[in-house]
């Protein structure tokens, strides 16, 4: 039977890791346990059901664990309960508190598991006696326990250490006999029966545990406690002495006080158990035996109590392992599935084991890689002080994470992030390596191609930040010197209309002086003077047409001719201006036929009179000045969209290469042809740029030989666009200006009963007066009229509020009036007016409109 | 500013005017070489350090000029201007590839050479 069999062992302790860590131990050795965790409550435990052993913290809450071992070594029922107590202190040093407390025993907490457990084997084996006795009343009356006297055998080769160990324990009073070797030794034993034996654990002949083995051979000598004295407090020499069945030990470099206290310590343990075999012997036989069977049966009772419990135990520990095996079996699958790869190394950084991944990632066979020291993946990339760093970590027992640029067996490079750590055993020292890697060669990859990318792009956006900055500095140039040009060209443009201006006045004066000689006003002249006068006054004509047209086409270019549009009939101005210029008598005095051929009576356009007039004569007289025989022929048509008005002549045409510079300033053609035919060479273009402002296009058709063919396109509006277009194009630019404007529609209501007293032509003559007068009233240029269908006329007038607007209203109704009246015609005719203005009367020109047209549109 | 500018430019009344246009901005001492290969060889020896180059040159493109200094053609490398008539932002990403410092217009006033002229020698 084990010396722990069945025995009960009680912890007093308050850490709950310490408390397991020992339980653990001890249960593992067979021993019963129970913890407790203070002394109150070990106090408590002690009393139900008193252990075998106790196991005391020194430090406890509340109640310390010195204290707590006063109490039970104070109590007669459980002081022969050895009591071994945890102290925090380094080593062996002495603890005069814990011997002086009556403590059998103390050991450092933070010595091996196994060298307490020992102790506590030790102790046990003093006690196993008392053991059966523990139910019984064994008291020991409260005295004096005297250890002087008692025998103490000593046996050293060391007599130095001898001599002085006897001295000191004489001192104390004990007797004490001293031997060499271990023969002495026995016989001293035999002789003397000694209390204590103290053997030296090493001798020149026997060792102190053979000694120690012989004497507890002999069963008289079984219960003599032997303690060792070991050179040094190492932990394979105190192993040793329990080993060879020492009750304790103690080592030689210690303070003798200490080797004093554990003999104390001992030698009251021992009085304790020769009052308990006293005890025993005065019991009768019959006592005896029935105390003996009683507590066997308790003993059997308990064992089969602690099978079943072992039993459970084992089943739960079976059951336990079973969950164990099932999650190193999940674990190695993880393992094994893993998408990363898993390498295990020894200390010496061989490889025991590589995953799946890492095989199908390296491309080495298992076989290959087991063995290997991972260098061979080695890239060479990475320096020597990269890898002494990483060994430095994971030796120091540290986790190591970081990248490695490795190798293929294919020699292919790939990068991986690791993370090494070290795997310890239960003893905490490092088995094994475990490299987790992921491989992160395509992240890289991304990455390395991001940052190329991120410069590509910054090379790029660089680059259009120069381009762009360059461009808009050259756009600033650029803009500087076409402020310098739009100066120079205003420049020239004032300079030919002052030269032009300022030529008039001169010419005007030499025609005039020219033309009395002629005319003989100073006197007779003869024939060959008036020929050369007559060609100076051509010539004069001519530079006087000449610096109109640079006028002309000098406010064209400088955009600073205004159309001043209206609503009229271009038959009968083409008609009148024929009739005028008595174009009719210089075809005919020429042999060329002029005739007209109109869509209509009357065909509408909504232009500038003058200008359509200049552009008509200028279209005939250049087909006159061209046209020797044939005809002439002023053409209008009126479509839908637009009104096409042509001048085709029979004359000698125009060459192909000249026909595409026929609209260019200057370029004349036929300069021979004499005088007379000469032009400015400015015509045509005037005309081009005046048929454009009102939006339409001119082109030539010609054949030479055959004759010309101008045409002309002008645009046609319906009444309403007109209409809407004034108003708010007049709105515009008084929102511009931020100033007034104002609308004025005119209305002439003709009186149903008296218009049969007049005809249609007269009654159409006094609208036209009308409307006349009402323009005339009109005295800035900025101001318009637009007339509508004869008995409507919309003026729009810019910078004029709506009060402002009424004045001008009055001075129209005045002057009609005063037409009216002097025509008779009062009662005739109703003029009614109606304003609108902006912004008064709207911000709109929708608003504008509606006012003027309460309906909406135009229809009456 | 005592600092050493090369000009590799070919066009004679381009150098007249940037010799002025530089030294009324202060800087005086200003080389001028009409080839690229002839630049680099008088860059070897002057040490300059800042060359300027047009991107049209006989011979050797004002690109490729650059990019063999970059590749270490002079020690220490100088900074580089290249410098154009014709502006082109792939013009102006290939000088940038080739190791210009700076892309700038050739304007007539050489306004905007002078101000990166200024910028890449402060830095």
């Amino acid at each position: 039977m084990l010396v722990s069999e069945n025995r009960k062992i009680l912890i007093i302790e308050d850490s709950p890791t310490y408390q397991r860590a020992l339980a653990d131990e001890l249960v593992s050795r067979s021993y019963d346990i129970i913890c407790a965790n203070s002394g109150e409550e070990g106090l408590e435990l002690i009393k139900e059901n008193p252990p075998d052993l106790i196991v005391l913290d020194v430090m406890l809450p509340q109640i310390q664990g010195y204290p707590v071992c006063r109490l039970i070594k104070s109590n007669p029922h459980f002081r022969h309960i050895p009591v071994i107590i945890l102290t925090l202190l380094e080593g062996n040093r002495i603890m005069p508190e814990a011997i002086e407390a009556g403590a059998d025993s103390f050991i450092n907490k933070q010595a091996p598991m196994s060298l307490i457990v020992r102790r506590i084997d030790a102790l046990l084996k003093m006690s196993i006696a008392a053991k059966l006795f523990w139910q019984e009343e064994v008291i020991v009356e409260e005295e004096e326990i005297s250890l002087a006297g008692k025998k103490i055998l000593l046996m050293d080769d060391d007599l130095t250490y001898l001599q002085i160990l006897k001295r000191e324990l004489v001192i104390d009073g004990y007797q004490v006999m001293d031997v060499t070797t271990g023969e002495q030794c026995f016989e001293k034993v035999k002789e003397e029966m000694p209390d204590l034996i103290l053997l030296s654990l090493e001798m020149s002949d026997l060792e102190g545990t053979d000694v120690c083995r012989e004497i507890h051979k002999a069963k008289r000598f079984y219960s003599v406690p032997v303690l060792m004295l070991t050179p040094t407090d190492s932990r394979e020499q105190i192993i040793r002495s329990f080993e060879a069945g020492a009750n304790d030990c103690v080592a030689k470099t210690d303070n003798l006080k200490l080797i004093k206290l554990r003999i104390i310590s001992i030698l009251k343990r021992k009085y304790f158990e020769e009052e308990m075999r006293k005890v025993r012997t005065q019991l009768s036989g019959a006592e005896m035996k029935m105390i003996i069977a009683n507590s066997e049966k308790e003993i059997q009772k308990q064992f089969a109590q602690q099978l079943e419990e072992k039993n459970k135990l084992l089943e739960k520990e079976i059951a336990e392992r079973q969950v164990a095996e099932e999650l190193s079996r999940k674990l190695s699958r993880a393992v094994e599935q893993s998408p990363v790869t898993v390498v295990v190394t020894d200390t010496e950084g061989r490889i025991e084991y590589v995953n799946p991944k890492f095989i199908q990632l390296t491309g080495y066979a298992y076989e290959e890689a087991l063995g290997q020291n991972p260098r061979v993946f080695k890239s060479g990339e990475h320096s020597a002080l990269f890898y002494k760093e990483l060994w430095e970590t994971i030796t120091a027992g540290k986790e190591w994470r970081g990248e490695f640029h490795n190798k293929k067996k294919n020699g292919e490079l790939y990068w991986e992030f690791a993370s090494i750590s070290p795997v310890r055993n239960l003893n905490g020292e490092i088995t094994h390596y475990i490299a987790v890697k992921e491989d992160i060669t395509e992240r890289k990859r991304a990455e390395e191609e991001l940052k190329r990318s991120k410069t590509e792009l910054e090379t790029q956006a660089w680059g259009l930040q120069k381009a762009n900055d360059s461009i808009k500095m050259l756009y600033k140039q650029l803009e500087e010197r076409n402020k310098e040009l739009q100066k120079l060209d205003i420049l020239k443009s004032e300079f030919v209309s002052t030269v032009s201006h300022e030529l008039r006045t001169p010419m005007a004066i030499i025609r005039e002086g020219v033309s009395q000689v002629l005319e003989g006003i100073l006197g007779d002249i003869n024939v060959e003077q008036k020929e050369f006068l007559t060609i100076s006054l051509e010539n004069i004509d001519r530079l006087g047409r000449i610096i109109n047209d640079l006028l002309d086409i000098s406010k064209l270019e400088a955009g600073r001719v205004e159309l001043r549009r209206e609503w009229f009939d271009l038959v009968s101005i083409v008609n009148d201006a024929i009739k005028n210029y008595k174009l009719m008598d210089k075809a005919s005095a020429k042999g060329v036929e002029l005739r007209t051929k109109f869509s209509g009576e009357r065909i509408e356009v909504y232009a500038d009179r003058d200008k359509l007039i200049q552009i008509i004569m200028n279209l005939i007289n250049n087909a006159l000045k061209f046209t020797e025989e044939g005809f002439i022929e002023v053409a209008v048509e009126d479509c839908e969209d637009r009104v096409e008005c042509k001048v085709s002549d029979t004359g000698r045409g125009i060459s192909e290469d000249d026909l595409q510079h026929i609209f260019v300033k200057f370029r004349q053609f036929d300069r021979k042809d004499g005088p007379g035919k000469q032009g400015t060479g400015l015509g045509l273009t005037i005309c081009k740029a005046l048929v454009e402002l009102h939006g339409g296009t001119m082109t030539v058709d010609s054949k030479a030989g055959v004759g010309t063919t101008f045409r002309f396109i002008l645009p046609e509006y319906s009444m309403e666009e007109i209409l809407r277009e004034a108003i708010s194009s007049g709105m515009k630019e008084a929102e511009k200006l931020e100033e007034a404007f104002s609308a004025m529609l005119m209305s002439i209501d003709s009186v149903e009963t008296k218009k049969h007293l007049m005809d249609e032509a007269t009654y159409n003559e006094h609208l036209q007066q009308i409307g006349k007068i009402a323009y005339h009233v009109l005295r800035r240029s900025s101001d318009k009229a637009i007339g509508i269908g004869g008995c409507k006329l919309l003026m729009t007038l810019p910078v004029t509020n709506g009060r402002q607007a009424l004045i001008v209203q009055a001075r129209i109704e005045e002057k009609i009036n005063e037409y009216l009246e002097k025509e008779a015609l009062l009662e005739h005719f109703k003029v009614r007016f109606s304003i609108a203005s902006y912004p008064s009367d709207g911000s709109s020109s929708e608003a504008l409109w509606n006012r003027l047209f309460p309906g909406g549109g135009l229809a009456e | 500013m005592n600092q050493k500018i090369l000009i590799i430019e070919d066009d004679e009344q381009d150098q007249k005017i940037m010799k002025r246009v530089l030294i009324s901005s202060g800087f005086h001492e200003i080389l001028f070489s009409n080839k690229g290969e002839a630049g680099i060889e008088l860059a070897k020896t002057e040490k300059p350090d800042l060359v300027i180059i047009d991107t049209i040159l006989p011979g050797m493109s004002g690109f490729d000029v650059c990019q063999r200094i970059t590749d270490g053609a002079i020690s220490p490398k100088p900074k580089m201007i290249v410098m154009t008539g014709f502006i082109d932002a792939v013009d102006a990403v290939r000088a940038r590839k080739c190791g210009a410092d700076d892309y700038c217009a050739k304007t007539s006033d050489f306004k905007s050479l002078v101000e990166a002229i200024k910028n890449c020698l402060n830095q």
